[in-house]
């Protein structure tokens, strides 16, 4: 079998990268295979025990566990993890556990459609959630919350026991594609140590999975991939350790993009030349090769669509927490005669997800394309900048999901020791409902500095999106793109600033 | 055949998440009727900021409850914003009064923790939705 090419090196061979899988303790651990099977384990039962609490606990939000957190801790930990190392999250995430243990029980069949192996899907169901969210106040409900979690594991059950490989990964998780594309900023990445020794490798073990001939296989092993062990079995190999799920080639892998971080690559290789490897935070949004499993981002429609959600989705999520928005829907419900407020928050969301992103980004493209004389036209301008909002985004979602981590990080006490009390367990003593976290005083200056930092990353990103494209003056190609970033961190420093207001029913009162 | 199973195992597991959810829906409150309980608060339209709760109780036949003890507590939909607390005072036989500091905009839960005179402990709570500025 002839060697695929594998792509250069990001950094100068030699470069020396830390490496978390050579990091005493944690490395070993994350090396071992069943390091994933043990980080889910905990997660599931924390999840069951919030669907019950949630499903059969107390109906205020404060005092449940499902909510709590969900709606303070999961959140904030997630994006303060992503932006501190990587997507940990679906590495140890606890709907895999469930959907690996069905997947013992039954294999799916069918391959994902080709027209559906694209991320409209999963960006449909980013957009929904943020609505529902708005819609039915999930973060007062423990019930919808519960719910919520329940209908994941149904989703993924089906899904991946229809069709093959990580589809419900790749193609449907609306939770995994904000980890993806906040992870194009982690300081961490999957990728090969040594791109000579993948020259050289013949068995690609990295995506095809690890296999052993049938008759050598001893009874007490079983195979592990589901996926391809009917056309291992029939072409007498066995699995022993799957590949990418989500058909990452690691030489030619480029970015978070689409990684979960599973580490079965790793795993897989029999050459031990892949680590989790440190990387310039961002530098895979401005990078224009075409990357394994994705092809080239800037081509990517879908993705780019994933960034523009994820940025403008960080501002009507927050816009939808302070007292402006009921100005504005009782102004819209008096202009449309409409008491309703789906519709009224339907029109929001097209205003922020939709016409705004079309006429900030449409502009800007239109400015650098009179401005450089770009021969690019102007969907691919967009397409190609839209990724440097992503800084500015996760700045965003850290400012917001920070405040209420940071503010009520305690919570989990009083009402960890109420759900036992619930139960006659009162081996913790009695709830302190007065633990809750930092004062706001305290978080307001992390939050500035979160939706600063995320600032300086776009202007970063576009800045060297401008040098590729006009790199006699470079200046000229990023000046409209930096005024969208401007006008984008000052709407979200003015949101900050707005008094918040939460209501269970937007057009109440 | 792995199909059927499939099926068999997604409609089971949808069955037991029916009979959760339907657990959850059916929660009925444990709060005793024969305690009866009326609150009068000061400004009549709450307001961010401090908030005066008169609360009256009377048993069944209409008597006043005195010698009890309540504890007001409020709290935000949203979890984890600091709650509220307050004490209340019997101004006169079964009417206790206390003021809680309600500190932000929007719908706010307040829980009265009422231990009676003789020993029995009710909640009730009260339901401010989208508590204005001053």
């Amino acid at each position: 079998m002839g060697t695929l090419s594998s792509n250069p090196p990001l950094l100068p061979l030699g470069e020396r990268r830390f490496d978390l899988l050579r990091v005493a303790g944690v490395g070993r651990f994350l090396r071992w295979r069943h390091s994933r099977t043990v980080l889910q384990i905990p997660l599931l039962l924390v999840t069951v025990v919030m669907i019950l609490h949630g499903l059969l606990g107390p109906a205020l939000a404060p005092k449940n566990l499902a909510t709590v957190l969900t709606w303070v801790h999961f959140r904030g930990v997630l994006v303060l993890v992503l932006l501190c190392a990587g997507n940990f999250f679906c590495l140890a995430c606890p709907f895999m556990l469930v959907r690996n243990a069905a997947r013992r029980l039954f294999r799916p069949r069918f391959d994902l459609p080709t027209w559906l192996r694209n991320k409209w899907i999963s960006v449909g169901l980013f957009v929904a959630i943020l609505f529902t969210y708005e819609l039915f106040s999930l973060w007062s409900s423990p019930w919808w919350t519960a719910s919520l979690a329940l209908a994941y594991f149904a989703a993924i059950l089906l899904i991946d026991g229809l069709f093959k490989h990580a589809a419900f990964c790749k193609f449907v998780c609306p939770i995994g594609q904000f980890n993806f594309i906040a992870s194009t900023l982690s300081p961490l990445e999957v990728q090969v140590r040594d791109h000579a020794v993948c020259d050289r490798c013949a068995s690609k073990d990295c995506i095809r999975g690890r296999r052993e001939p049938v008759a050598q296989t001893p009874p007490a092993r079983s195979a592990i991939s589901s996926a391809a062990a009917p056309a291992g079995a029939a072409s007498g190999l066995v699995i022993l350790q799957r590949g990418c799920e989500l058909a990452l080639y690691l030489p030619r892998k480029i970015g978070n993009m689409d990684c979960t971080f599973c580490l079965d690559c790793v795993h897989a290789c029999p050459h031990d030349n892949i680590g989790v490897l440190s990387r310039p935070a961002g530098s895979d949004l401005m990078i224009g090769r075409i990357r394994s499993g994705i092809g080239y981002l800037s081509q990517r429609k879908d993705i780019a669509a994933l960034a523009v959600v994820f940025t403008f989705g960080a501002l009507v999520n927050a816009f939808g927490m302070v007292s402006p928005v009921y100005v504005v829907e009782a102004w819209l419900g008096k202009l449309l005669s409409v008491s309703n407020e789906a519709p009224i928050l339907g029109i929001i969301f097209v205003v922020f997800l939709i016409i705004a992103p079309v006429i900030l980004l449409g502009t800007a493209a239109w400015i650098t394309q009179m401005l450089r004389g770009s021969s690019l036209g102007l969907p691919h301008l967009a397409m190609r900048y839209s990724y440097s909002l992503v800084p500015l985004g996760l700045g965003m979602w850290l400012a917001h999901y920070g405040f209420h981590f940071l503010t009520g990080i305690l919570t989990i006490v009083p009402v960890t020791q109420s759900a036992l009390a619930d139960l006659g367990l009162r081996v913790l003593g009695a709830p302190r409902w007065t633990w809750t976290g930092l004062p706001v005083g305290l978080v307001r200056p992390i939050e500035l500095g979160f939706l600063l930092l995320g600032f300086a990353g776009s202007l970063l990103v576009a800045r060297q999106l401008s040098e590729e494209d006009s790199p006699l003056n470079p200046m000229r190609a990023l000046a409209p793109w930096a005024a969208v970033c401007v006008l984008l961190v000052v709407a979200a420093i003015w949101l900050m600033f707005q008094p918040m207001e939460m209501r269970a029913t937007l057009m109440g009162g | 055949m792995g199909q059927s199973r499939l099926f068999g195992i997604t409609a089971g597991f949808l069955l037991l998440v029916g009979i959760l959810a339907a657990c959850g829906c059916a929660k009925t409150s444990s709060a005793p009727d024969d305690i009866q309980f009326s609150i009068e608060s000061d400004p009549v339209a709450a307001h961010v900021g401090a908030n005066t709760f008169t609360v009256t109780l009377t048993d069944k036949a209409g008597v006043r409850l005195t010698g009890a003890h309540i504890a007001m507590e409020g709290d935000m939909t949203h979890p984890g914003m600091s709650p509220a607390f307050g004490e209340t005072k019997e101004v006169a036989p079964g009417k206790y009064r206390g003021t809680l500091d309600l500190t932000m905009r929007g719908d706010w839960t307040i829980l009265f923790h009422i231990t009676l005179a003789n020993g029995r402990s009710v909640e009730r709570q009260l339901q401010i939705q989208s508590l204005r500025a001053n």
